[in-house]
């Protein structure tokens, strides 16, 4: 089979790299990665997207069955224009469009929006989509606002010892001199709703799957707290296969991560599909896939996966 | 040319302005800085030299920014990290002992310090051979280890005109340039980007004269082919993602063509990425104008200069923005709650 002649081939060609806990491929039957077909779909992924790179991450967190300098996948910069939360209801209308039929094991992942969006709407007293008024909104205000312009800064403990410092220097009365610079208007809707993220993939050796983790800025660049990141996260994932962990492979920090556990299952899934369309899954297009189907967790999240090949399209 | 009122709000010619730029300062970057507190510095506040990272914008509505990674720390000598998303810019960190010397530095002293280092790389051609000179950056910290706290300030030294730059036209380069001349603008730049020579350099220049072809060069090569009339657009990445104003980069730029390649006049390209790919649509072609200046070439001269992060000269006040970077989730006592 073709697809098994590419991986064998591939698992020759880096195995004197890597050696992986996983030997055999089981991309086809189990929808999970050895440790050198992540590798060949991070290379695929990093040359049709540059956006995303490699990274080395901290030495000390290195994994010694990973190429040294292809520990993880990042992306940075990745803008987030509107809150995952405010889209819900468009994800209702559309969950009648998502390609993948649900029955019982892929449940929670890619058809089950519109019936579980609506469900966790009163199980966890998630405001009323009626108030999410773009633009208004309370959650937005409660982004720190370091020093910004117009706002308030609410949150008081946050700047505490040095509150008392103020640049008190005599300069800064000088004459006024002409403006250089532009800044950007806080009352622009697009800036004020604009927050970025670094998201990054690392490779899961008990799961033997990709494992995408975020790592979330404020409009001002500054780091996000945990809590707001969830924002930002389908509610169907919020606080349950999303989590806040230590990043494997980075210094410090707290990093919302997408738990792994159903992640071969629902790839397997996609894959079968595409199978049954006649398609035929090239294990190096899997970090594509996958960053699909993760958008179905991370919708508002603006990341590179483009690719000229459509998952699951009658088609293909 | 059409005036288009949304594009441009003030009409031309204007003073040059241009859109600031933000630090981003990672997590992981205060734990680095922490343990060289605690490892290496000691007490030791005397300036290191660090390397941010720079990207042209790649994102229609969200501009680019300097980046401070655990990489930064990596002393230049050793630091080979850099790619297409990691542009290494040099920088100068201070990491003061306390809260009375992070409070007592100068910092207008500290930041024409800097503008003077970028002074004497433009007259000595050192920004021909190393572009990213120009964007060449400062933090102020203070650790503040009891609380697992960083207090830090960024700037970005941009030396200032006491004649000023005037903006002529400013529009989306696909609407200056022909089909063609896109299309192979963007073919080049693209080489440029996806070459692991070039595409860290931030600062380059188009030559445009060629009927069929666009060719990009380094500033380096820049003594082999000046003179004749060749149509010229002076590129460079360009952090900011607004339509009406150029980056935060384009003011060290034309002091470098004005001090070092004595021009008066030049068109510029403000490079921007959609993806991984140029966006001439979001790309920016303009003509600035600048007097001849004076007395800049006295080896002895500090130029003025501006640019501490949420600095705004033209209100007469100068609030520097304070940056915190947390590290409570770091602290012991946090950890072992984590595990319980």
């Amino acid at each position: 089979m073709q697809v098994k002649q590419k991986v064998y081939e591939l698992y020759k060609g880096t195995v004197e790299r890597v050696t992986g806990p996983r030997t055999v491929s089981a991309f086809l039957e189990k929808g999970v990665l050895s440790v050198p077909e992540f590798i060949l779909a991070g290379d695929n992924l990093v040359s049709k997207c540059p956006t995303w790179s490699w990274e080395k991450g901290d030495p000390s967190k290195r994994k010694p069955y990973l190429p040294s300098d292809k520990q993880f996948l990042v992306t940075r910069n990745v803008p987030c224009l509107r809150r995952a939360m405010s889209v819900e209801e468009e994800y209702d209308a559309a969950a009648a469009e998502v390609v993948l039929d649900d029955d019982d094991d892929g449940e929670g992942w890619l058809a089950t929006h519109g019936v579980q969006a609506s469900e966790s709407k009163e199980e966890e007293d998630i405001p009323s989509m009626d108030t999410l008024d773009i633009g208004k909104v309370e959650e937005i205000k409660s982004i720190p606002s370091y020093f910004g312009a117009s706002e308030k800064p609410d949150e008081e403990e946050d700047i505490p010892d040095m509150d008392t410092y103020e640049d008190t220097g005599d300069h800064s009365t000088a004459t006024p001199q002409p403006s250089y610079f532009v800044a950007e208007e806080p009352d622009d809707d697009n800036i004020l709703l604009t927050r970025t993220y670094d998201v990054s993939i690392t490779y899961d050796k008990y799961y033997q799957t990709p494992r995408v983790w975020l790592t979330g800025y404020d409009e001002a660049r500054m780091p996000l707290k945990p809590d707001l990141v969830f924002q930002d996260i389908s509610q169907d994932h919020a606080h349950k296969t999303v989590t806040i962990e230590d990043h494997p492979h980075l210094l410090a920090g707290q990093h919302a991560s997408v738990h792994p556990c159903k992640h071969a299952a629902v790839m397997k899934k996609i894959i079968d599909v595409m199978m049954s369309q006649g398609g035929t899954p090239e294990v190096d297009k899997y970090l594509f896939i996958f960053l699909k189907f993760m958008a179905s967790v991370i919708p508002t999240i603006e990341y590179d996966y483009t690719m000229d090949f459509d998952l699951g399209s009658p088609s293909t | 040319m059409a005036p288009k009122a949304e594009v441009r709000p003030r009409p031309l010619p204007r003073p040059l302005m241009v859109e600031a730029i933000t630090s981003c300062v990672e997590t992981p970057f205060g734990e680095a800085l922490r343990l060289l507190k605690l490892d290496v510095l000691g007490t030791d506040d005397s300036p290191i030299p660090i390397t941010g990272y720079y990207t042209p914008c790649t994102h229609p509505k969200v501009s680019g920014s300097l980046r401070l990674s655990p990489e930064s720390l990596v002393p230049p000598s050793a630091n080979s990290f850099g790619s297409r998303n990691y542009c290494p810019v040099p920088g100068t960190l201070i990491n003061t002992n306390n809260i009375r010397g992070f409070q007592n530095l100068d910092v207008e002293y500290l930041l024409r310090e800097e503008a003077k280092k970028i002074l004497h790389d433009i007259m000595s051609g050192k920004i021909e051979e190393g572009p990213s000179l120009l964007l060449r950056f400062l933090v102020i910290s203070f650790a503040d280890l009891k609380n697992w706290k960083i207090y830090y300030s960024v700037a970005f030294p941009s030396l200032v005109f006491k004649s000023e730059m005037t903006l002529l036209s400013l529009r989306s380069a696909s609407l200056v340039l022909s089909q063609e001349k896109a299309k192979s603008l963007s073919k080049s730049l693209k080489e440029w980007r996806s070459s692991n020579e070039t595409t860290v350099l931030p600062f380059f220049w188009v030559d445009m004269s060629s009927d069929s072809s666009i060719v990009i060069r380094q500033l380096k090569d820049w003594k082999d082919c000046q003179d004749s009339g060749q149509k010229l657009l002076f590129g460079f990445y360009d952090n900011g993602y607004r339509q009406d104003y150029p980056g935060w980069a384009l003011r060290n730029y034309i002091a470098f063509l004005s001090l070092r390649w004595k021009m008066e006049k030049v068109q510029f390209l403000c490079y921007r990425e959609r993806g991984s790919e140029p966006d001439l649509e979001k790309s920016l072609i303009g003509e600035a104008s600048f007097p001849p200046p004076h007395g800049w070439d006295d080896s002895d001269y500090v130029p003025a200069a501006i640019g501490w992060e949420g600095e705004k000269p033209g209100d007469g006040r100068k609030e520097k923005k304070l940056k915190e970077i947390n590290l409570e989730s770091m602290s012991p006592e946090r950890r072992d709650e984590e595990h319980q």
